[in-house]
């Protein structure tokens, strides 16, 4: 039996894999070429922060920063890629994502946050306005901007985004842009602080608690932000009222987790502790809803199939990376390492069956074969 | 699906009447609109709202003082308007004229924090020529140079006095210098720590 992934290649092409190249090269659409000007127009803030800064910047605590920062953003990529247990989003919008968030959302967030910061110092009074600034105007102003920014990703690739989930995923990556590139500027912002004895003083502080907090931080709430999107785009099933009400609500959820998190009470190690724990907890429940939907959905789409391409016990077993690790297990233990990786890729094939469902009917009958194909090289007919 | 379909028919010439999707027309304008808006109703709100202030009068004080509980004591100078500003700083205002003064976190090392501090106003345009000894009348001492933005100048002063450290930048039109600058000096001389 050949192995791996090469195996998988020859027999299962997926729809997804064919087409990626267009998925977000869309020049017929016009919003293409917005989110195309919205990132060229990003190099105008991002020239006045930059401008100044370059000539002074310190190259050595800088590299380290962006080092570490990159480290937690694979780190994180990861977390997000396991997170979405039935996948179906085609890579270049989650690319597409990040980039809007990494350069358009924060260039222009820069901006509008100082604007707001002057608001909130004139009519609370400067005092009370530079404790309160960052919750009052980071929640409103960033994420707002970042979900302009996932809803131009779902609209440029309307026809692949099928589910809530994928508006979730396609919203974390485009916090998880924000997030690592305001880590940078946070570290580098703190390097020139003349307070600090070091410019290394000054950065290790930043970069070690933005790590410590970096489960608390935008790509959750840009994912909660994005499920709403995707709920308002997806469920046609649903009324208009019904749609826009349970977005609302998902924004509201972001909206205060964002604020939680930024507002200066409670304060002190315990309050970031706390509140930490209350935005994962949160964030950990809408999860687990739009996962549970997506199940319902996955479960759904796949009920006619036949026993030979995928049986009750293994749409259960689907439902989770537990469940499937189990059912691989079961097959290492009948047939060994061959056995497991055989099962891993019918996985993946019953997997990708209800995107091709969904998609393309041709793509769903090649993938029907490889499973039949997949499943005649395992031990026993079926993981139940 | 439509879209890669399409495309990869290649009927119609791109960029020619029609080619564009234009039910995407509307999406897109609306895009751009809602990013300008999120920086346009800020910047309008900052503008519109009025700064508070209150004009200085005759024997005012002002206490200046960080989280930590560093001290130190001004006389704001009388007939300016004084920006309302966070505990730690005084800001004030003449015309185009402006002066502020904060105190710093910590006073452990004032020549590496008078460097930085020059490092710091550079990254926002600011142009700082290096510091020359400076003393005022109520013990405080330290570094002052002069600094150059938007076409004024004036002074950039960091000063310590125990554990007290304050900076101090006046910016001043050059058509203005004669008059305010002593104005500055007496102020700066009636720093104390309490």
């Amino acid at each position: 039996m050949a192995t791996g992934i090469t195996e998988r290649r020859d027999v299962v092409p997926p729809l997804a894999r064919t087409i990626q190249g267009r998925v977000f090269w869309q020049p017929r659409k016009w919003t293409f070429w917005a989110y195309v000007g919205l990132v060229i127009a990003s190099t105008v803030p991002w020239f006045g922060i930059a401008f100044y800064p370059a000539g002074a910047l310190p190259w050595g605590v800088t590299a380290v920063s962006v080092a570490a920062t990159a480290a937690l953003g694979v780190l994180l990529v990861l977390l997000i890629r396991s997170l979405d247990v039935h996948r179906g989003i085609p890579a270049p919008l989650l690319v597409a994502a990040f980039v809007w968030g990494a350069l358009v959302a924060t260039g222009w967030a820069v901006v509008a946050n100082d604007q707001v910061f002057g608001v909130a110092s004139k009519v609370l009074g400067a005092a009370t306005g530079a404790r309160w600034e960052a919750s009052i105007s980071a929640p409103v102003v960033e994420e707002s901007l970042k979900a302009i920014g996932t809803a131009t990703v779902l609209l440029i690739g309307r026809e692949f985004v099928r589910r809530p989930a994928h508006g979730m995923f396609i919203g974390a990556f485009c916090g998880l842009g924000f997030q690592l590139v305001e880590d940078v500027l946070y570290a580098v912002q703190s390097a020139f602080s003349p307070d600090a004895s070091s410019d290394a003083a000054a950065v290790a502080p930043v970069i070690g608690g933005r790590t410590l907090t970096a489960l608390d931080s935008h790509w959750l709430y840009s994912a909660v932000t994005g499920l709403a999107l995707g709920y308002a785009l997806t469920r046609r099933d649903r009324s208009w009222p019904r749609r826009l009400l349970v977005a609302a609500a998902l924004f509201l959820v972001a909206w205060w987790m964002h604020f939680l998190s930024d507002s200066p009470i409670p304060g002190g190690a315990l309050g970031i502790v706390t509140k930490t724990v209350l935005n994962l907890l949160l964030g950990f429940v809408v999860y687990r809803i739009a996962m549970r939907a997506e199940w319902r959905h996955y479960a759904a789409t796949v009920d006619g199939e036949p026993d030979e391409i995928i049986s009750r016990a293994e749409v259960e077993s689907m439902r989770t990376h537990r469940g499937r690790r189990r059912v691989r297990k079961r097959y290492r233990r009948h047939g060994g390492k061959p056995a497991k990786r055989a099962a891993r890729q019918l996985q993946r094939a019953q997997l990708e069956l209800a995107n091709d469902l969904e998609t393309d009917p041709a793509a769903a009958a090649r993938t029907r074969a490889a499973i039949l194909n997949l499943r005649s090289r395992l031990p026993g007919a079926r993981a139940d | 699906m439509e879209t890669a379909g399409a495309l990869a028919a290649g009927s119609d010439r791109p960029f020619r009447n029609g080619w564009f999707e234009r039910q995407t027309f509307w999406p897109a304008v609306a895009i751009v609109l809602l990013v300008l808006a999120v920086v346009a109703i800020p910047t309008w709100l900052n503008h519109a709202i009025a700064e508070p202030t209150s004009t200085v009068a005759e024997g005012d004080t002002a206490t200046l003082k960080t989280d930590d509980d560093h001290q130190v004591v001004v006389e704001p100078i009388p007939g300016w308007e004084r920006i309302d500003s966070p505990p730690d700083q005084l800001q004030l205002r003449n015309g185009k004229a402006t002066v502020t003064v904060r105190v710093a976190e910590s006073a452990d090392n004032l020549d590496r924090y008078f460097r930085r501090l020059i490092r710091q106003l550079r990254t926002s345009g600011v142009q700082v020529l290096p510091g020359t000894p400076s003393k005022t009348d109520a013990g405080f001492s330290g570094l002052t140079g002069m600094v150059v933005d938007d076409g004024k100048s004036g002074d950039l002063s960091v000063l310590a006095n125990g554990e007290a450290m304050v900076t101090l930048q006046s910016l001043v039109p050059p058509d203005q210098a004669d008059q305010l600058n002593p104005q500055i000096t007496t102020m700066v001389n009636s720093l104390r720590v309490p």
